[in-house]
């Protein structure tokens, strides 16, 4: 009697069924809220992309140059075409890159578009970027800018205005969209799959029970503790991905009574049991860290570790050095995608705090609020993350976390000076060197403090192979196979 | 009859402007707006203030509330502040879902809610009695979520007999539709079918005691008939208005479920707009939940005079 079961879901063996709990706002690859994370790298194409080593590779653009004072860059474009059919242009990247700087379209790349100072189209195949300093983080920057067709956007909430190797087919809102090859895709003899589809199954435990019935391949968005309950499962594995973690931190608002006391600061810093953290809350999918990037990252410098180890005797004698006693803190948590894991979190830092007499107080906010008063920073202490971790570090260091734009309202000329440098050069051994005086600076500072680097779980069935994420965290899925 | 209809539809015109206004300015008393969330983690105060003026959230508060109703007046519901489509087309796209959802669950809540409660109230205190009654209590103490999770591990999981969650598209042929639709409908039944057993089991105990009844018997009328025309039916008035509430509180969208069983409806949206502070969607939905209770309320109404003929008489007074 199983007339239920995938009763209307693909099931041919070149199809990929995959469930994730939030819809896409748009189709807009501006936007990278979690919905819209599954199509960006499926209906859109970028100039280059990164392999795992950081090298840039031909994308639109088959070819580029650099200028001399590598502050010009002349990208030719390859012959592709929109899945309107319309050839892609050197106007339709001069109208993208334009559209992600136009702060009315609200495009989540931030700031980090302000190093591009100027774009033109040079011919239709031609594009010249015109760089406010040697951007040795531009290809990273380039994998998260995807080419729009100029004529296409109108509609963008309902289809796509893309050129990758899938295409929009039918859409169920609520329910589930699909994505077709495109079979006019400049390189359509690496897609191996004919059909994705999205199913939108908000209801975490829901999508577990799918991917056991058979019903879905792969979850997309997942909790450790699902994952680790789905491990072992026969006909299922989980893939713990190594790349693009999301970077969970503790950040404190130095303007804030004695959080503006450096040694303060300090003690809370050793007083985070960052192991803990990592084993209970995050189920062990997830690795300690007082850097802004991961242990994998190439700007990552093992030897600061012991820096910031939990010491709740260093704490206490830091604590006493800085002369604040009694104090009463409050750590603004939340229940939004970028803060899982915050309320258990926060319990864990208020018992240590606890031991060396400071008080915590624990908020936890709904979405909207937690966003407004992170935006106005209006906490003495934060839980939060970024998913910038496996970027370049040039796009995680200028954001509204580190530096001086950052919310902790926490100035340092030396620090800044470092950062200027490691963003002129782009020689790899002098930036190296940079970000690691940089992370030393960050763990002194301790106005943001990272705790540990989650890393994104993926069940699925033992049939699915050649899942990718790219340094943001979105998937790249054209060279998945299913074993039916 | 047809007077009364005009009578009650005018009466909900007030009824709409005034919950029109609690919902415009409720949910713009929640703080954080849809800018700050639409601009990503990171944005800067300049691209949340561009953002906040291309949806008009600028304005003042009486300014947007007088350009809302003006929309409102005709038929214009706005645009979702976060994907831009109209509101309307929304609602359209959903309500569909949502009726279907509703109009299985009630038949279902009114048939299991009717056999149980018939059964109970013709053996009042038997042991059948005392067993509808436990069973009835677990129903009602069930939360949804949990029932539904657990109707999802043995009947689709374990079983394989139903899909786990999602509405299947009527182009997948109708045992689809009605295998996608088991388990929700039986879902929300289970925690409403209860309501109306006890209803129906309170009301046939009373009516069997009651004069006409006695008399009946006392005529020799056959038990099938007086159980059927003299108990069951009298009893259906106060089962009707339950039932009427329950659908009211269906069409405004039974959110937990849909978000259990990925079921588009409004609920659902209600729920994600709520969240992205989609001002005009959790207007627009708030609005069909409100309208849904009230076209409940007013299908009671007419059905109290089909059941009833000195209700239906009293209409044309």
């Amino acid at each position: 009697m199983a007339m239920g079961s995938s009763a209307w879901a693909s099931a041919r063996a070149a199809d990929l069924t995959l469930a994730q709990g939030a819809e896409p706002i748009s189709f807009d690859p501006t936007q990278f809220a979690t919905g819209n994370q599954v199509f960006l790298h499926q209906f859109y194409d970028t100039l280059t992309t990164l392999d795992r080593t950081g090298v840039p590779h031909p994308g639109l653009a088959q070819s580029w140059e650099r200028s001399a004072d590598g502050l010009t860059v002349t990208f030719k474009l390859r012959d592709a075409k929109f899945h309107s059919g319309r050839e892609v242009t050197a106007d339709d990247v001069v109208f993208t890159i334009q559209r992600y700087q136009d702060p009315k379209t609200g495009a989540n790349l931030g700031e980090r578009m302000s190093t591009i100072t100027g774009v033109k189209a040079l011919d239709p195949k031609t594009v010249e970027l015109t760089l406010s300093s040697p951007t040795p983080g531009l290809f990273d920057l380039l994998e998260a800018v995807f080419i729009q067709d100029k004529d296409a956007v109108g509609n963008i909430a309902t289809t796509d205005a893309g050129s990758g190797p899938f295409r929009l087919g039918d859409f169920q809102p609520g329910v589930s969209f699909k994505m077709v090859r495109f079979t006019d895709y400049w390189q359509n003899d690496q897609t191996k799959l004919d059909n994705i589809t999205v199913r939108i199954i908000p209801d975490e435990g829901a999508a577990a029970a799918a991917l056991q019935a058979g019903e879905v391949d792969l979850l997309l968005q997942t909790s450790a503790l699902t994952a680790k309950n789905l491990e072992g499962v026969n006909g299922i594995k989980v893939w713990h991905a190594d790349t693009a973690p999301v970077t969970y931190y503790l950040m404190a608002n130095t303007t804030h009574g004695p959080l503006a006391n450096q040694l303060f600061r300090q003690a809370i810093e050793r007083s985070i049991d960052r192991q803990t953290i990592a084993d209970v809350v995050y189920s062990g999918a997830a690795v300690p860290t007082c850097q802004p990037w991961a242990a994998s990252h190439w700007a990552h410098d093992a030897k600061l570790e012991t820096e910031c180890s939990y010491d709740l005797a260093a704490a206490a004698d830091l604590l006493a050095k800085s002369g604040v006693s009694g104090a009463t803190l409050t750590v603004n948590t939340a229940v939004d995608s970028y803060s899982a894991g915050s309320s258990a979190t926060a319990q864990i830092l208020k018992e240590s705090l606890a031991q060396i007499g400071v008080t915590l107080n624990i908020v936890t906010y709904e979405q909207a609020q937690a966003r407004k008063l992170l935006l106005a920073s209006d906490f003495d202490l934060l839980l939060h993350s970024y998913t910038e971790g496996g970027n370049d570090p040039q796009f995680i260091m200028p954001s509204g976390i580190y530096g001086p734009k950052g919310r902790s309202k926490y100035s340092d000329p030396k620090y800044d000076e470092l950062v200027a440098a490691a963003n002129d050069t782009l020689d790899v051994d002098k930036r190296k060197a940079l970000y690691s005086q940089i992370s030393q600076r960050i763990i002194e500072n301790a106005d943001v403090m990272p705790i540990v680097d989650g890393f994104r779980e993926l069940p699925m069935k033992t049939s699915v192979d050649g899942v990718v994420l790219d340094v943001s965290g979105f998937p790249v899925l054209a060279g998945v196979s299913v074993t039916k | 009859m047809l007077a009364y209809i005009v009578r009650r539809v005018l009466q909900f015109i007030p009824v709409a402007l005034l919950t029109s206004v609690i919902i415009f300015v409720g949910v713009r008393l929640a703080p954080g707006d849809p800018a700050e969330l639409l601009a990503g983690p990171d944005p800067s105060p300049q691209v949340v203030a561009a953002i906040r003026e291309k949806l008009g959230l600028d304005q003042s508060i009486p300014l947007q509330f007088v350009l809302w109703l003006k929309g409102l007046a005709t038929g214009d519901l706005g645009r979702s502040m976060v994907n831009g489509l109209p509101v309307s087309e929304l609602l359209v796209q959903r309500l569909g879902a949502t009726f279907e959802l509703a109009i299985a669950a009630l038949i279902l809540s009114l048939l299991a809610g009717g056999a149980l409660g018939i059964a109970a109230g013709m053996r009042p205190n038997s042991l059948l009695d005392r067993l509808i009654s436990a069973l009835t209590a677990l129903g009602l103490s069930l939360p949804l979520f949990w029932t539904g999770i657990l109707m999802i591990m043995f009947f689709a999981v374990q079983l394989r007999w139903f899909p786990v969650a999602g509405q299947a598209p009527l182009s997948a042929g109708p045992l689809a539709v009605l295998a996608s639709l088991a388990l929700p409908a039986t879902t929300i039944a289970i925690g409403n079918a209860p309501v109306i057993a006890r209803f129906l089991r309170n009301e046939i105990v009373e009516m069997r005691r009651s004069d006409h009844v006695r008399t009946a018997y006392a005529k020799g009328l056959p038990s099938h008939v007086i159980v059927r025309d003299y108990v069951v039916r009298n009893s259906l008035i106060p089962v009707l208005t339950v039932a009427g509430i329950i659908l009211g509180h269906l069409i405004g969208g039974s959110a937990v479920v849909e978000i259990v069983f990925s079921w588009p409806g409004i609920g659902q949206l209600l729920v994600t707009a709520l969240s992205n502070r989609d001002y005009s969607v959790v207007e627009g939905a708030m609005i069909v939940a409100v309208g849904a209770f009230l076209l409940a309320n007013l299908l009671v109404d007419i059905g109290y005079g089909l059941l009833d003929p000195r209700i239906r008489s009293s209409y044309d007074k």
